[in-house]
């Protein structure tokens, strides 16, 4: 397809003249181009694009003449007719003046004194850059009798259109064919052949004022000064007509241009009315049928009729598949041969900022296409004259003061447009006149290794264009380029231009070109290059030989003949393409060839073989040879010819072939196959093909895979077609259920069309993608601050729309599905989706689909019999993305469409709750809460926000709850029925907690929601909370907002009581950090002796170690020995330290004699609990005592001695004080040793930080315990002692340093018995440990009184770190210390 | 023997200071010892240790180049040693190890049973210091993955996976780039979500902004005859796989241009320290060129593509690479006289025709440009470089 690019190139119009210029026609090779002003007539080469001549007329001649009107060419080239406003024609002889030097070339360029001679011409081919030296020599002129309308060449005579309604025919020679001029009145029109009710044109119908003749249709379109218009067939077409005969095409009548496509057999018409209308031959009746129209929707530019006027100028591009429109008061637009709109400059991105009135580009009044379709000449009116269109001038009259531009639009096309060969068909592979642009996107997920994942999302939107430039070397000598092929990795390129051809590898970016330039010159590639395997394919003619001939390259190979496979062909070949190993080629005798293939690897250089199996002539079903439009093989079958494939491995079991966009298929028939397993027999004698079926019309594309993926057979074996303004179509198989009971009246093979929004240039099969290219502008003037754009001093281009070249891609797996659920195909459907849920937008596909239903069905202003929403819920709940698809549609859609989506759904509450129950899909419910809110009061969907955020807090979806939270608080509580409120008066009348909740379950007792009690239960702990703190809430009750605010905390502070009281404090840090407004210190100073309380300390820091990822402590051999030594030295050290601590503190040591006392005391009464520890220990990791065996009983002594020491030291042994000094320095050494041990199996640094972080919050709160936790676990000395002096010197509830005492106690025993990692630690902060067994026995000796001796803390106390009183006590002591003994004993027995 | 296969999850190309991933899979192909039957097949295999490292090598032509003896060591002593079984990333390579990250140990001591497969994910920063991808006429820059392992018993070997990089420069510091954002919370629970990739979120922006469209350039082209055209440039900076658009006007000239060509080139400059002779130019590579006869045109524009292949420009302390738009301009070197041909034919014609012959002048002029690097998604698409490689130990 075509798409414009960059800039137009303004030409520089005549110095000689200044009228304006009136028409420019190419001649049939398009080389020249002939623009005619209103005095003159000049040639323009093509390429390079240089005026060649310029013949003027005298003011006497031009009395006589008139003002040049239009020409044409004679087909040869040698002459041009031009009709004048004075009713001549004149005729002019172009000839290559021989007078000039340098084999008749001109602007040879001499630069100093060495002159550059032209290059040698071979087989009379110009250089491209040589330009031919033409003269124009009048030749005579012929006076008719009436002003001239407008002229036609037709084979060697020009018919001339006269106002009188005459067709004059005249020769070349200039005489006047007398017998052939037809008058209009004389011909008898009718709708159809087959009627022979014709009548005839009448007076008021007018003349022809523009016609066209197609051989291919065989007749002549004409337009009449009416706006009706006539297919007229000349006498002699057919035989038993004696005269001319027409037929009208119907419902017309304000035609005012007409254009004709020879290949595809179309007549387009222009309206007033700024439409077109696009017409087939019925070939059976004879009548004119609109084949489609040309409308720009309201949707692309309202109004197009007022304001863009009428049709000025139509011209379908030279290989016929795309076909220009401009407007009378401006603006072009390009469509596809049936009618896909590819480009139009009204509105969207070509309005101008400055004045959108102006159209662009400005009014044309004549275009020619030039070579290959690469230009677009155009003959505008000057900007400056742009705005005439708002008078109602008539045209002539505004182009007579008016100046006009020539211009030149430059395109790129598809390569499918002229060489629809597979590799082309795969890929976006676009060729302009000096570029090729790759679609990098299709090749790259091929050949990655991977499986599409993430990547080939990634590559499928990719936008970027690979530009590849065509070699110079090449394109001088030989452009345009006419084919190009792309292989099907999209890796190796073959391009054909005027001779030979040239090839480049994306991976070495290199081109090869011939390099012998005689055989470059003496090839032309006529029907088509493609690549099989790594040889070029090519069909051409051989210009010495005379012969056309397929040829086979090798690629790696010396771009040279003599590596070439030439195999000899009797007739110009057409269209080629490959199937597998079969290459298929159409030529102009209206045949069919199929060679096969094979590659042989001979050495040096590998070679083909080529043979051929089969030739079929299919001129029976050809209107003319150039009207196959695309050929290939395919290995499709359609269903009653094939009973079952056992071909398994894809053979050609049918031909397709796109005659003047029917698609016919010939299917093989193998029915008079013999033996069909048997290969060598098919060789001999090759299967013919049935007589045709037609499969569709209006085709411009077919894609087809030969590749095979088992996993999708649906998608790889559909057919699709590009119908332009029908969109497209999908051939698609339909897989019986169970092979046997195969339906009869089922057909195996369904048609489902559907629309695209882009063109169509590559379908993915596998990847259920297809892929375009589109055509936008964009302005490069907006950026600075120039004149308008009327204003035209310089850099006129610049201010015009830049056109560049977009990628498009377009899902269309919910198209096919809606389809087939439409047809009752709902299994197929399913098949077919089953096998694409692993691609990353098929939760897309869904959506789509189901946003397609609804929006259609919803909408729709008549109840409908049948309604299909139903059928695609059922649908797409077979797929988990079920839920998610349904609210992300709702959440597209228009809320007023969201009951009549529900009622089939079903009710958003409970999908609401099953997403909630599925578990994980929060987000989804967080959608559905959106829906909720719309749908139903306040209330309910505060009731859901409440489940959903608890079920968020849950999984930790911290975004989600913030979300919530403000989603709660938004709620506007004057809109809350009652019950809300109620609720909170209710709770605030009473701060009992457990009064309180029965009675807000008793209350809520009529409904039956689950969420509700739950509610309030979370209010009622909140709320006594509240009251506890501040008892601000009697006062707040009427502000209900700030009820609401309180009813969120009540839930936010639960779920942090919740996770502080299962040890969480990870999760509990990455909550209060995500959720606003919870301010964590606070809190936790409330819940400090609640949730914040610690009994477990054990089990704490194990929670701790696992949650931060922090490894548990090791003990290496080397802390071991150095810990025994200490061990050994503890028994002074320790009590020395102590002392020294001690009187560091400062505090009294007068407790003594009180605290043992009392420590017995308490002890009897709380004997039972150490059992209770040890059990629980022993359960826990048995694994760990491993280690154990190690400590030998003198430690055990130790720990005792310790506690001797401890209480010891308290006696005043003053004598160990030189042993401090030594134990210190030791201490210092070991712990620097530890300490360097530690580094290396410290957790990772984010933990550490967070776990610091915690730590300064818990100290800042008050909850020591944790504080305490944390700082052993970091293993931080100091921290340990900011906690105990916290706890010495705040106001420390006393119950929580016994704790702290108490859980101290029990981690040294996890450490003696599981974690010997700790030890050392341990031993490090044994001073602060003392100090905290003081502080809670100092205040336990307070507070003796007020504590229960069943709540002690202190028990635990002894047990642990064995206070130093424990001499008075030991026999109690000893047992369970020996029971530990005992136990440990027994796992060093088996460990030795 | 086992099968060991690198592949670059993103592509093959990065920018410099990207974290690159690779997986690597180490396969044991051969059968269960059930199936196979003989005892030797089936058994299975063991691998000693892989590591895996980052290196850059700068070859260079001897006959430009002179390396700096400093503190480069060369390598070629070192990878004609025969230490068979130690891991020399650059064993075999040719030239300096101008890059060489710090070796990852995947593994040691592991063994693979017939058919299992082990996936490792390697993961390493490319520093941002490093020098771009580049092969040039005297200077080649070449990144590599290696990977090394070796079995009991057996020498060492190496995978070597190329990718390509990009350098974008100012990179260095990021933190410049999120100014405007709010300061790093200081709860250690609320760090950030580390962005999937910063460094290419924030090179992407860089990029976006340095060549962005600005107000355009235009230029006067005269000769010593008079004024030949004006350009208009709408941009100084380029990305990668852009186009290089530019409007050329003849409308207002005097001098007569007949064509015009621009080439899009690239200058490799070697370091004064480091060239071979004193006088040693730099050496030109052209890369897209535009050519138009331009001799009947008022207006037209120029629109080259920028190959994404193509490496930015940069310096390092050997070479330096620029790029430029070189401009070739053909006038007429007699503009004042008329070589058309006006001929009167007879009273009632006369017939203009262009002349046979045009005396021309060349006219050059080298406009310097800058090239950036573009989003390495995008350039990966394109590179050839394959993104995966395998061998066999």
């Amino acid at each position: 397809m075509y798409f414009p690019i960059g800039w137009p190139k303004y030409l520089k119009i005549d110095e000689v003249s200044s009228s304006p210029i009136r028409y420019i026609v190419s001649s049939c090779d398009r080389m020249l181009f002939a623009v005619i002003s209103d005095d003159c007539l000049s040639l323009w080469y093509s390429k390079p694009c240089v005026k060649i001549v310029t013949h003027s007329q005298s003011k006497k001649t031009l009395a006589k003449f008139g003002t040049y009107m239009a020409a044409e060419w004679k087909p040869d080239s040698s002459m041009i007719a031009v009709i004048t406003s004075n009713h001549h024609v004149v005729f002019y002889r172009v000839e290559i003046d021989i007078s000039v030097p340098n084999h008749h070339c001109l602007y040879v360029q001499h630069e100093g004194k060495t002159p550059q001679n032209p290059r040698f011409n071979i087989n009379g081919i110009l250089d491209s850059d040589s330009v031919p030296a033409i003269k124009l020599i009048f030749e005579t002129s012929v006076t008719l009798t009436t002003d001239i309308a407008c002229c036609l060449c037709v084979r060697d005579e020009i018919l001339i259109s006269t106002v009188d309604g005459f067709l004059n025919r005249l020769k070349w020679n200039g005489n006047k064919n007398e017998k052939a001029t037809l008058h209009l009145s004389d011909i008898p029109v009718s709708v159809d052949l087959q009627q022979f009710r014709a009548s005839k044109l009448t007076e008021s119908d007018g003349h022809a004022v523009n016609m066209e003749y197609s051989p291919t249709l065989g007749g002549y379109s004409l337009v009449l000064s009416s706006g009706k218009a006539l297919f007229l067939i000349p006498p002699s077409t057919r035989a038993e007509r004696a005269t001319a005969h027409a037929v009208r095409a119907q419902d017309l009548s304000d035609a005012v241009t007409v254009a004709v496509n020879h290949r595809y057999r179309l007549i387009a018409f222009g309206c007033l009315t700024g439409e077109g209308i696009v017409y087939t031959i019925d070939e059976a009746v004879g009548a004119l049928e609109v084949s489609h129209k040309l409308i720009i929707s309201s949707k692309e530019f309202p109004d197009v009729g007022n304001i863009a006027g009428s049709v000025s100028c139509l011209k379908w591009t030279p290989d016929g598949t795309a076909l220009a429109l401009t407007w009378k008061n401006g603006g072009f637009s390009l469509w596809s041969v049936f009618g896909a709109l590819l480009v139009c400059t009204l509105g969207g991105d070509y309005v101008f900022q400055k004045d959108s009135s102006l159209l662009y580009p400005y009014p044309v009044t004549s275009l020619e296409w030039g070579l290959e379709g690469y230009h677009l000449w155009m003959v505008c009116e000057s900007a400056t004259d742009s705005k005439s269109h708002t008078e109602d001038d008539l045209p002539s009259s505004s182009i007579e003061s008016s100046k006009s531009e020539l211009i030149q639009f430059q395109f790129v096309k598809s390569a499918l447009s002229v060489n629809p060969c597979v590799g082309n068909h795969e890929h976006v592979f676009l060729q302009g006149e000096d570029k090729l642009y790759m679609s990098t996107s299709d090749t790259v997920s091929r050949h990655s290794p991977q499986p599409k994942g993430e990547q080939s999302n990634i590559d499928i939107g990719n936008k970027n264009w690979q530009v590849i430039p065509i070699s110079h070397n090449y394109t001088a000598a030989n452009w345009p380029i006419r084919y190009s092929a792309v292989d099907r990795a999209g890796q190796c390129i073959a391009v054909a231009g005027k001779t030979g051809f040239a090839h480049y590898a994306l991976f070495h970016r290199k081109w090869k070109l011939f390099g012998n330039e005689t055989q470059e010159r003496d090839m032309v590639v006529s029907g088509g290059i493609t690549w099989w395997k790594d040889f070029i394919c090519l069909a051409c003619y051989n210009i010495p030989g005379q012969q056309d001939e397929i040829r086979f390259y090798p690629r790696n190979c010396k771009l040279d003949n003599t590596f070439a496979h030439v195999c000899k062909v009797p007739s110009q070949v057409l269209l080629l393409n490959t199937f597998k190993d079969t290459l298929i080629i159409f030529c102009a005798d209206s045949h069919v060839m199929l060679f096969g293939i094979e590659r042989k690897n001979t050495q040096p250089n590998p070679t083909v073989v080529v043979h051929k199996i089969q030739e079929v002539s299919l001129s029976n079903f050809i209107p003319h040879p150039l009207c196959v439009a695309g050929l290939t093989l395919t290995s499709l079958t359609s269903e009653s010819l094939l009973t079952k494939a056992q071909h398994t491995a894809k053979e050609a079991e049918s031909m397709l072939l796109n005659v003047s966009g029917k698609l016919l298929m010939f299917q093989r028939d193998r029915s008079a196959q013999s033996k069909p397993s048997k290969g060598d027999e098919r060789k001999l004698k090759p299967l013919p093909f049935y007589s045709p079926s037609v499969v569709a019309t209006s085709v411009e594309n077919i894609w087809a895979t030969s590749k095979a993926n088992s996993g999708k057979v649906q998608l790889m074996e559909a057919l699709w077609l590009g119908c332009g303004a029908h969109g497209m179509k999908v051939w698609l198989p339909l897989y019986p259920r169970n092979e046997g009971k195969a339906h009869n009246f089922m057909s195996k093979r369904i048609m489902l069309p559907f629309n695209v929004d882009i063109y169509p240039l590559a379908v993915l099969f596998e990847d259920a993608v297809i892929l375009g290219a589109a055509s936008d502008a964009v302005f490069y003037e907006n950026s600075f601050s120039a004149s308008p754009p009327s204003n035209l001093d310089g850099g006129k281009i610049a201010h015009l729309p830049f056109c560049i070249l977009e990628r498009t891609s377009q899902i269309y797996l919910h198209h096919i599905l809606r389809q087939l659920l439409r047809r009752n195909l709902g299994f197929h459907a399913l098949d077919l989706a089953r096998c694409c849920t692993e691609l990353p937008y098929f939760p897309h596909v869904l959506e789509l689909l189901l946003h397609g239903v609804l929006e259609a069905e919803a909408t729709s202003k008549a109840p409908i019999p049948d309604p299909l929403l139903p059928r695609v819920v059922a649908f797409i709940q077979e797929f988990p993305e079920f839920l998610q698809t349904v609210v992300h549609c709702a959440r597209k859609t228009e809320v007023a469409l969201w009951p009549y989506l529900f009622s089939t759904v079903g009710n958003p509450k409970d999908l609401f709750e099953e997403c909630l129950k599925v578990g994980g899909n929060l987000e989804t419910a967080a959608s559905y809460l959106i829906i909720l809110q719309n749908l139903e009061n306040p209330k309910v969907s505060r009731q859901h926000a409440t489940l959903l955020l608890e079920a968020s807090l849950e999984s930790n979806c911290w975004e989600l709850c913030r979300d919530l939270v403000r989603f709660l608080q938004a709620i506007d509580p004057n809109d809350v029925d009652s019950p809300p409120h109620g609720s909170v008066n209710r709770m605030s009348g009473s701060s009992n907690y457990q009064s309180i909740r029965t009675a807000s379950v008793a209350g809520d007792a009529i409904s039956r929601d689950v969420p509700k009690p739950k509610e309030k239960l979370k209010q009622t702990v909140s709320d006594s909370k509240v009251i506890s703190s501040k008892k601000p809430l009697q006062r707040t009750k009427s502000n209900e907002a700030s009820a609401e605010k309180v009813y969120i905390d009540m839930i936010l502070s639960r779920h942090a009581r919740k996770l502080l009281s299962t040890n969480q404090i990870r999760t509990l840090g990455y909550y209060s950090a995500n959720m606003q407004g919870f301010q964590l210190v606070s809190w936790l100073r409330r819940e400090r002796v609640r949730a914040a309380k610690l009994e477990d300390f054990v089990t704490a820091v194990r929670d701790v170690h696992s949650q931060f990822d922090w490894p548990l402590p090791i003990l290496t051999y080397n802390t071991y020995h150095q810990m025994k030594k200490d061990m050994a030295l503890s028994v002074s050290s320790l009590a020395s330290s102590s002392l020294l601590e001690e009187d560091i503190l400062g505090s009294p040591t007068f407790a003594n004699g009180t605290d043992s006392s009392f420590v017995m005391s308490s002890l009897s009464s709380s004997v039972p609990p150490p059992p209770d520890s040890f059990t629980c220990m022993s359960q826990s990791q048995s694994d760990d005592v491993l280690l154990r065996p190690q400590l030998s009983k003198t430690e055990e002594s130790s720990l005792a001695t310790m506690e001797i020491s401890d209480s010891s030291s308290l006696l005043g042994e003053y004598e160990l004080v030189n042993d401090i000094v030594l134990g210190c320095e030791q201490q210092e050494t070991l712990d620097l040793e530890t300490m360097t041990q530690e580094a290396a199996n410290r957790g990772p640094p984010q933990s550490e930080i967070e776990l610091r972080y915690l730590l300064q919050i818990f100290l800042e709160a008050g909850c020591l315990e944790w504080a305490l936790v944390i700082a052993i676990v970091l293993r931080d000395t100091l921290g340990v002692s900011r906690t105990v002096n916290t706890a010495s010197l705040t106001d420390t509830q006393l119950d929580m340093v016994a704790r702290m005492r108490e859980g101290l106690s029990y981690l040294e025993l996890w450490v003696d018995t599981e974690c010997v990692g700790y030890k050392p630690f341990f031993h490090s902060i044994r001073n602060q440990i003392q100090v905290l067994a003081k502080i809670s026995e100092q205040t336990v000796t307070e507070r003796q009184s007020s504590i229960s001796p069943r709540h002690s803390p202190t028990y635990e106390l002894e047990e642990g770190n064995s206070s130093p009183v424990i001499q008075n006590i030991r026999g109690n002591d000893m047992f369970t210390e020996n029971d530990i003994e005992n136990e440990e004993k027994q796992s060093e027995c088996i460990l030795s | 023997m086992v099968e060991v296969s690198g592949h670059l999850l993103r592509g093959p190309v990065f920018l410099a200071g990207e974290t690159l991933q690779c997986e690597i899979n180490f396969h044991h192909p051969g059968l269960l010892s059930a199936e196979s039957g003989d005892g030797n097949s089936g058994n299975k295999i063991r691998l000693a240790w892989a590591s895996v490292q980052i290196i850059c090598q700068c070859t260079v032509s001897e006959s430009r180049v002179i390396l700096p003896r400093g503190p480069l060591p060369s390598t070629v002593d070192v990878s004609t040693t025969g230490c068979d079984t130690s891991f020399v990333p650059n064993k075999g390579e040719r030239g300096l190890t101008v890059l060489s990250t710090k070796p990852k140990i995947l593994f040691c001591d592991l063994s693979l049973q017939p058919r299992q497969t082990k996936t490792f994910r390697y993961e390493d920063c490319i520093p941002t210091d490093s020098p771009p991808s580049y092969r040039g006429q005297a200077v080649k820059y070449s990144y590599k993955i290696i990977i090394g392992t070796q079995r009991f018993q057996q020498p060492t070997k190496l995978l070597r996976i190329p990718f390509r990089v990009l350098v974008l420069y100012g990179l260095n510091d990021l933190s410049v780039y999120n100014e405007g954002e709010e300061v790093a919370p200081s709860n250690p629970f609320l760090r950030p979500k580390q962005k999937e990739n910063a460094v290419l979120d924030i090179a992407t922006q860089v990029m976006a902004t340095v060549t962005a469209r600005k107000s355009p350039h235009s230029y006067n082209i005269t000769n010593s005859h008079g004024r030949v055209a004006k350009l208009l440039l709408f941009k100084q900076a380029f990305k990668l796989g852009d186009d290089i658009v530019g409007v050329f006007e003849f409308k207002e000239g005097n001098v007569p241009c007949v064509q015009y060509s621009v080439t899009l080139q690239s200058e490799e400059q070697i370091s004064e320290e480091c060239r071979h002779k004193l006088g040693q130019g730099s050496a030109i590579t052209s890369f897209v060129k535009h050519q138009e006869m331009c001799l009947h045109v008022d207006e037209t524009h120029m629109a080259i593509p920028i190959p994404l292949t193509a490496s930015p420009g940069f310096i390092t302390d050997i070479v330096c690479l620029r790029w430029r738009l070189h401009f070739e301009f053909v006038t007429l070197s007699d503009p004042g006289k008329k070589s058309d041909v006006v001929n009167k034919i007879g009273d009632d014609f006369t017939s203009w025709r262009g002349p046979a012959n045009i005396n021309v002048e060349t006219m050059v002029w080298d406009l310097p440009i800058k090239i950036f690097p573009a989003n390495p998604l995008h350039v990966s698409g394109v590179t050839l470089i394959k993104s995966g490689a395998s061998m066999k130990v």
